[in-house]
């Protein structure tokens, strides 16, 4: 990584996130605080409606309604995209900036137009690429994210191609234009247990090139073959963070222990993972 | 560890015990929200309007006297009169009468035999079903207005035709939506438990089949009053539909037609105004109904 | 090709549509009051008069035979004589046919135009006003009877301002005359699309695709345009399809307001005049007209969406 002005891709500083319930607004996320660096894999670990996913979206901007910003800031490559600065979201940051993987690529992915065309339109319109360049690099991108014969799948829907096909399209998509922070919701829940590690591994080298990446899932084992650090999110606070090592060794919080023995086959992994700094998952390459 | 932390795993019981077994119980939840009370005082106030005409006016809405011939509203013709000198506001009220009884009853007629229909076909297999859906079919692949229309002309001209020319066609969008329904409904498991249990068809169709589908159809039902309504004027303006001296709207526009160019519009414009609260009226019921009973309109 | 197979095959499928539209037809008619025989010639023809006419028509034949000669005739194309114009039907319905033809699809535009800006208003501001105040609009155009609609227009901007000719010229089509009926019958069927298709621009709008194609930093018009209108106006097309009873209908009743010589002031006409022959034809070939707008609606939607393609 070349010096960036910024020591953070991402910055997410004492956020607050309110949303309706019941006709009451009520605090979701609660002063939540994450800081990635460039190349940084960063996993953000809890149950669900523990206000993981709602952090993601406001780093995007998609609120969906009913949920609304209270305080604290959100900077992406050090512009300030949510914040007392930005209340109404800069969405300038999106696609170069910063990207997102969705969970279900079956419905983010839209069902009438073709596969290679939604990563083509993406960077046409923040690469200024012509028709051709576009389609030429969107089948590059295809070929990198592990989908054989491009050529032949950019004119599929994608209701023509397999669960796992549909996330590397995704993947594609959302890296076209090399963001610099890359926020992936759960990208491989929907996946078997192979194809996950292909997509994990996918990411893993997406981060290795420098790209920042903040993992939600609710899957310890997950993140530790992917992370570096990560936070625990209960009831939208964080409750313990470090690295993977720290946390997975010495939990301090009794959720964590709680989630670190519901997720009995990691204890193995640990093992080696102890063994070998650089983790062991991550050689798999 | 702290009892606030533990997850919440009671949740699933809970809802399983709010389960609805049969739509017999209304779960509890506000039957009424703002746009059915709207709906209902305004179509309420029409109707008790038309009801009770004898009580709002003295006059005959047939009564001629040219003497007293377009008029213009006054203590004595609140409205004015016509050109035969007949009371308007009476013609309204009287008017209202056939329209708006033939307009419901061709929705309910066609909801209830509609609703059972489809029930029938999306529940049973065979060659009943299949001959209820080909009828609908063919039925449904004329124009609505050319089929009520040609039946009108078969059976003569008067409320009663229409009701019945209406019906005929009518009922084909309530078999399709209650069939759908009950397709779905078929697979879910308290209908086979009930068929388990040794159930008569008939009682499980209408016993628990209707009860649950019957709410799409009385939200289409809805806005299916504006369409007869519209039907039975557009059929009368044209001289197909309610036979004077009956007094209906659909004639107060044609007779009043003629006066537009002369730059006198209430004869027309009135009862189309009451024609357009009525719709506004059931808009806001079927609107209100849809979200109460989580319909998709 | 795969589509013209797909495009025959429908057609073919549309002869035992039409056999049922004119069996329905037949005996719908058969029902009816009266003697033909009377109600061609008058009710002061003589007997023998009657009984060569009932003869010659094959009135006296069991109606199996007449049921038969029904469907042959309507086959050949030789669909009888009208009674109160005394020409052959088929030379009345074609040349009245384009007439109809024109304002179906200029109403169908017409209501495309007013709809689509008023339900991407509706489903892109998420005000409540707006939404209150498109709704009631919709129940008043809704509830406007369409014969009246089409008095005003006429009275007001034919007559009063000129702006349009009135009725159609003998002899041609004379299109600036059939703008107004088409508005009119436009006016009728918004109401419909509108509701549809701000349902689905709506669950379009708040879908994840539209997400993610803002999280690739896609612009708001690419987004909008892009994504959700194209997405959401695929269910639109398929409700115009289904509610096209409805603009038959509308068109029926404006050409009878505006003097239109259409097929719908044909059948009103005939109706009135109790012309059998006319009636029965003229029913058969509105519901062939329905069946294939059903086809062209079917074969668009299988276009505009994929899906629908792979799921035959």
């Amino acid at each position: 990584m070349s010096d960036p002005e910024y020591e953070y891709a991402l910055e997410i500083v004492d956020l607050c996130i309110d949303v309706d319930k019941h006709g009451e607004r009520v605090p979701a996320v609660k002063n939540l605080t994450i800081r990635v660096r460039p190349g940084e894999s960063h996993g953000l670990v809890g149950e669900s409606g523990s206000g993981k996913s709602l952090t993601l979206r406001a780093v995007m901007g998609l609120f969906s309604k009913g949920a609304y910003y209270r305080s604290g800031y959100i900077k992406v490559c050090g512009t300030e995209v949510l914040g007392p600065n930005a209340p109404q979201y800069d969405p300038s940051m999106r696609g170069k900036g910063v990207a997102m993987a969705f969970q279900e690529p079956a419905v983010a992915l839209n069902p009438i137009m073709k596969v290679g065309w939604q990563i083509v339109d993406a960077l046409r319109e923040q690469e200024h690429l012509s028709r051709a360049e576009a389609r030429e690099r969107a089948i590059e991108l295809m070929d990198g994210v592990g989908i054989t014969n491009p050529e032949d799948r950019f004119d599929a829907y994608p209701f023509e191609l397999s669960g796992g096909m549909r996330q590397r399209v995704m993947i594609a998509a959302s890296i076209a234009c090399r963001p610099k922070v890359l926020l992936c919701d759960e990208p491989t829940t929907a996946l078997d247990v192979t194809i996950q590690e292909q997509i994990l591994k996918i990411f893993r080298s997406i981060a290795d090139s420098g790209t920042a990446l903040l993992y939600v899932t609710h899957d310890l084992a997950v993140v530790s073959q992917l992370c570096e650090t990560l936070s625990v999110i209960y009831h939208g606070e964080i409750v313990e963070e470090g690295t993977l090592r720290k946390v997975f060794d010495t939990p301090e919080d009794d959720y964590t222990r709680q989630l670190l023995s519901s997720t009995p086959y990691l204890k193995g992994r640990m093992k080696a993972a102890a063994s070998d700094a650089a983790g062991a998952a991550r050689k798999g390459e | 560890m702290p009892e606030s932390k533990k997850i919440p795993v009671a949740q699933a019981s809970k809802d399983y015990a709010r389960i609805r077994l049969t739509g017999s119980k209304p779960r509890k939840r506000s039957h009424v929200n703002a746009e059915i009370v709207i709906g209902c005082v305004m179509l309420g106030v029409i109707a008790l309007m038309i009801v009770f005409a004898p009580l709002l006016t003295s006059y005959d809405p047939t009564h001629q006297s040219l003497r007293e011939a377009m008029l213009g509203s006054s203590p004595a013709h609140l409205l004015g009169t016509d050109q035969y000198g007949r009371d308007i506001w009476a013609r309204l009220l009287y008017g209202g009468r056939i329209d708006l009884f033939v307009a419901i009853m061709a929705v309910f007629t066609p909801l209830v035999i509609g609703t059972i229909l489809g029930a029938v076909a999306g529940y049973f297999d065979g060659v009943v079903p299949t001959v209820i859906m080909r009828l609908a079919d063919l039925v449904s692949s004329f124009p609505f207005y050319v089929l009520v229309i040609v039946l009108v002309f078969v059976l003569g001209n008067g409320g009663t035709s229409i009701f019945i020319a209406i019906s005929a066609v009518s009922w084909v969008p309530y078999t399709r939506i209650s069939r759908g329904e009950t397709l779905i409904l078929r697979d879910r498991e308290f209908i086979a438990s009930c068929k388990a249990s040794g159930f008569s068809d008939g009682w499980v169709l209408f016993r628990h089949v209707i009860p649950n589908i019957a709410s799409q159809g009385i939200v289409y039902a809805m806005s299916d009053i504006v369409v007869n309504l519209g039907i039975i004027v557009t059929l009368s303006y044209f001289g197909l539909g309610i036979v004077p001296p009956t007094p209906d709207w659909g004639q107060m526009m044609n007779d009043g037609q003629q006066f537009l160019a002369a730059g006198v519009y209430s004869l027309t414009v009135i009862p189309t105004i009451v024609i357009i609260l009525i719709s506004l009226a059931l808009s806001f019921i079927g609107d209100g109904l849809a979200n109460v009973l989580k319909v998709r309109r | 090709m795969n589509k013209w197979l797909y495009i025959g095959k429908r057609l073919l499928l549309l002869i035992p549509t039409v056999w049922g539209c004119a069996t329905l037809t037949f005996f719908l008619l058969k029902l009816t009051p009266g003697d033909p025989a009377v109600q061609a010639l008058g009710p002061k023809a003589s007997r023998q008069a009657l009984d060569a006419l009932r003869e010659s028509w094959g009135l006296n034949d069991p109606l199996w035979q007449q049921y038969l000669r029904f469907l042959g005739d309507l086959c050949t194309g030789n669909l009888g004589t009208s009674y109160s114009a005394k020409a052959p039907v088929a030379e009345l319905i074609a040349t009245r046919l384009p007439v109809t033809l024109i304002i179906m699809v200029l109403a169908a535009a017409f209501a495309v135009v007013i709809a689509l800006p008023l339900s991407v208003w509706v489903a892109t501001s998420g005000n409540r006003i707006v939404t209150e105040f498109v709704r009631i609009l919709n129940a008043v155009a809704q509830g406007w009877p369409t014969f009246f609609l089409g008095a005003i227009l006429l009275q007001v901007f034919a007559i009063q301002l000129g702006w349009f000719p009135i009725g159609s010229v003998s002899g041609g089509v004379d299109v600036a005359a059939l703008v107004l009926p088409s508005l009119a019958v436009a006016v009728s069927i918004a109401p419909i699309i509108i509701r549809s298709l701000t349902q689905s621009l709506q669950d379009s709008v708040n879908s994840e695709y539209v997400n993610f194609g803002k999280a690739k930093g896609l612009s708001y018009r690419k987004v909008l345009f892009g994504y959700a209108l194209r997405n959401g106006s695929i269910s639109a097309v398929s409700v115009l399809g289904i509610q096209v009873g409805f603009l038959v209908g509308g068109t029926l009743v404006v050409e009878n307001v505006f003097a239109v010589p259409g097929l719908g002031q044909l059948l009103m006409d005939s109706v009135m005049k109790r012309d059998l022959p006319v009636v029965q034809t003229l029913t058969v070939v509105f519901g062939v007209i329905v069946v294939l707008v059903y086809l062209i609606t079917d074969l668009v939607y299988g276009a505009l969406d994929p899906r629908a393609a792979k799921r035959g």
